[in-house]
């Protein structure tokens, strides 16, 4: 498939996610405690974010989530902590102090945003939404979380009509040359926030005023708690005790 | 009162290029009236005045009975359906079931009044054995009826359609026809489709560079050779009986 083809399925399977029993404030509060505990840890408590990792292995394979197509997706995250970090191994006070802060900076930052790629994945924007509502997150601030996703798709799409547009006119060349890099971002970008503007419209010709009712899903309250209770006794533990350290401990008296 | 009343309207969307000149224009209620005009007459323009989605127009426009201004908004798009030229700009949900129950649920319906008002929609459009086929895996023709349905299922009671028919297939085309002339709505259908235009409007109206050239009945306005070539557009194509399809 090809990049754009790929890019546009990503997005519209986020869409048609949910619909799994839990409710999406349920997989919203976990992540955000998730998040909260992740961010806490000390610059030099590798041991214990790497034990961090294991909720989101346990839900990949629960949702089926291929952790592939994830790491393609937070790469920018791992970037963006790299860059930041970068300075670390300068400033610490030994170097290898430095690159240790520096990675957990940069495993940080990957866990978190692989919990925000998994939790789009399990309940679908939309519902991801609403369930903000019901926190009391700003309308406005939604709208545009909603906007920007929005624009993605139409993004995309403008994307993969202009290159074949492009192609087809230049038999032969193999991808965009440099010098017309320029002006077909250009254009895109016009095109595509002309498009989002639209669909903006049409949402506001149909009654939008920023609420997201929610489809009433087939969630159930019962699983919903159950699954809020767990991984919070989870997410604690994970974060409190050296949990691999006392599960060592206990297999190797168990094989004594 | 009629439904849509535009007098005197001039409007641009940039300073010192007018679009539309002293456009004047009244529909009654429950009539169906026609606009064309070559490319870039301003017939999309026009068409989007009534619902307010330009703002910074001189003049007046009235729709279903309240002035176009932006604390009436939300009371006239209730009543007034737009469906863009475009339907990638209208469709925006994953599934077409979940576009089309989109207004109906923003206005409040219960659920399964949401699900009779979908599904009866989509039968007035032959959409059916679609509801759950993602848009994006839809064909242009496919996308237009679904953008149709999805402005249908607010039950407007006055509805501007930009250019209905484009990249539908004959029958697909005669089953919107069909679905035109059933309604007993008030409809504006902009068009290059002059065969559409002479089966569904009773009144057309000829745009060019932005001002209404004339307004008659459809069948004396579309017969009238001199007058369409003058404007940059031909004959429907019914009428065009003497060239054959099969030469000789
Ligand atoms: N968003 C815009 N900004 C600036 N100018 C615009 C914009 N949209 C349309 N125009 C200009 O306004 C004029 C009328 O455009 P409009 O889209 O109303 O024409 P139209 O009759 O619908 O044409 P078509 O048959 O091609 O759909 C054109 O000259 C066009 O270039
Ligand atoms: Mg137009």
């Amino acid at each position: 498939m090809k990049k754009p083809d790929r890019a546009l399925r990503d997005i519209h399977t986020a869409d048609d996610a949910g619909g799994n029993g839990i409710h999406p404030l349920a997989c919203l509060l976990v992540t955000i405690l998730y998040i909260l505990a992740v961010m806490s840890f000390q610059k030099y408590n590798m041991a214990g974010l790497a034990g961090m990792a294991l909720y989101i292995l346990i839900l990949c394979i629960w949702y089926d989530i291929s952790i592939l197509d994830m790491l393609r997706h937070i790469w920018p995250a791992f970037l963006l902590t790299a860059m930041i970090g970068i300075a670390n191994p300068i400033f610490d006070s030994t170097v290898s102090a430095g690159t240790l802060s520096m990675a957990t900076l940069i495993v940080k930052g990957c866990l978190c945003a692989a919990a925000a790629y998994i939790l789009i994945a399990q309940t679908g924007i939309r519902p991801l939404c609403s369930a903000l509502r019901t926190l009391h997150f700003p309308k406005e601030l939604i709208v545009v979380l909603l906007l920007m996703y929005r624009y993605l798709t139409a993004l995309v799409r403008e994307v993969k009509q202009m290159l074949t547009a492009y192609r087809l006119r230049t038999p032969g060349t193999k991808g965009l040359p440099f010098r017309t890099w320029g002006s077909f971002v250009g254009l895109l970008l016009l095109r595509s926030i002309d498009r989002a503007e639209e669909v903006y419209e049409s949402m506001q010709l149909r009654g939008f005023q920023g609420d997201f009712l929610l489809s009433p899903g087939s969630y159930s309250p019962v699983w919903s708690a159950v699954y809020t209770v767990l991984w919070g006794i989870a997410i604690f533990a994970l974060r409190f005790f050296p949990v691999f350290q006392m599960a060592e401990v206990l297999l190797w008296r168990i094989l004594k | 009162m009629a439904d849509i009343e535009i007098t005197d309207v001039n409007f641009s969307y940039q300073k010192g290029r007018e679009v539309l000149h002293q456009i004047s224009l009244r529909v009654e209620h429950g009539r169906s009236v026609g606009i064309i005009g070559a490319n870039g007459a301003g017939k999309s323009t026009l068409l989007k005045l009534p619902v307010g989605l330009l703002d910074g127009y001189e003049g007046t426009i009235r729709a279903a009975g309240q002035a176009v201004e932006k604390k009436n908004l939300a009371q006239i798009r209730k009543k007034v359906g737009y469906v863009f030229q475009n339907p990638d700009s209208q469709l925006f949900l994953p599934t077409l079931y979940e576009d089309v129950a989109f207004g109906p649920r923003n206005y409040g319906y219960p659920e399964e009044q949401v699900r009779q008002k979908v599904m009866e929609v989509l039968e007035r459009v032959r959409m059916e054995h679609l509801k759950d086929r993602q848009i994006y895996r839809m064909s242009g023709g496919q996308k237009k009826l679904a953008s149709i349905a999805s402005v249908l299922s607010l039950d407007p009671e006055i509805i501007l359609l930009d250019e209905p028919t484009i990249a539908l297939d004959p029958k697909n085309r005669r089953n919107i026809i069909e679905m035109l002339n059933g309604m007993t709505e008030t409809k504006v259908i902009a068009s290059h489709d002059l065969d559409l235009i002479l089966d569904t409007c009773e009144e057309t109206v000829l745009l060019a560079e932005g001002s209404v050239i004339c307004r008659g009945k459809t069948e004396e306005l579309l017969t009238d050779p001199e007058l369409l070539e003058a404007y940059d557009m031909e004959l429907p194509l019914c009428m065009q009986g003497g060239r054959s399809r099969f030469r000789g």
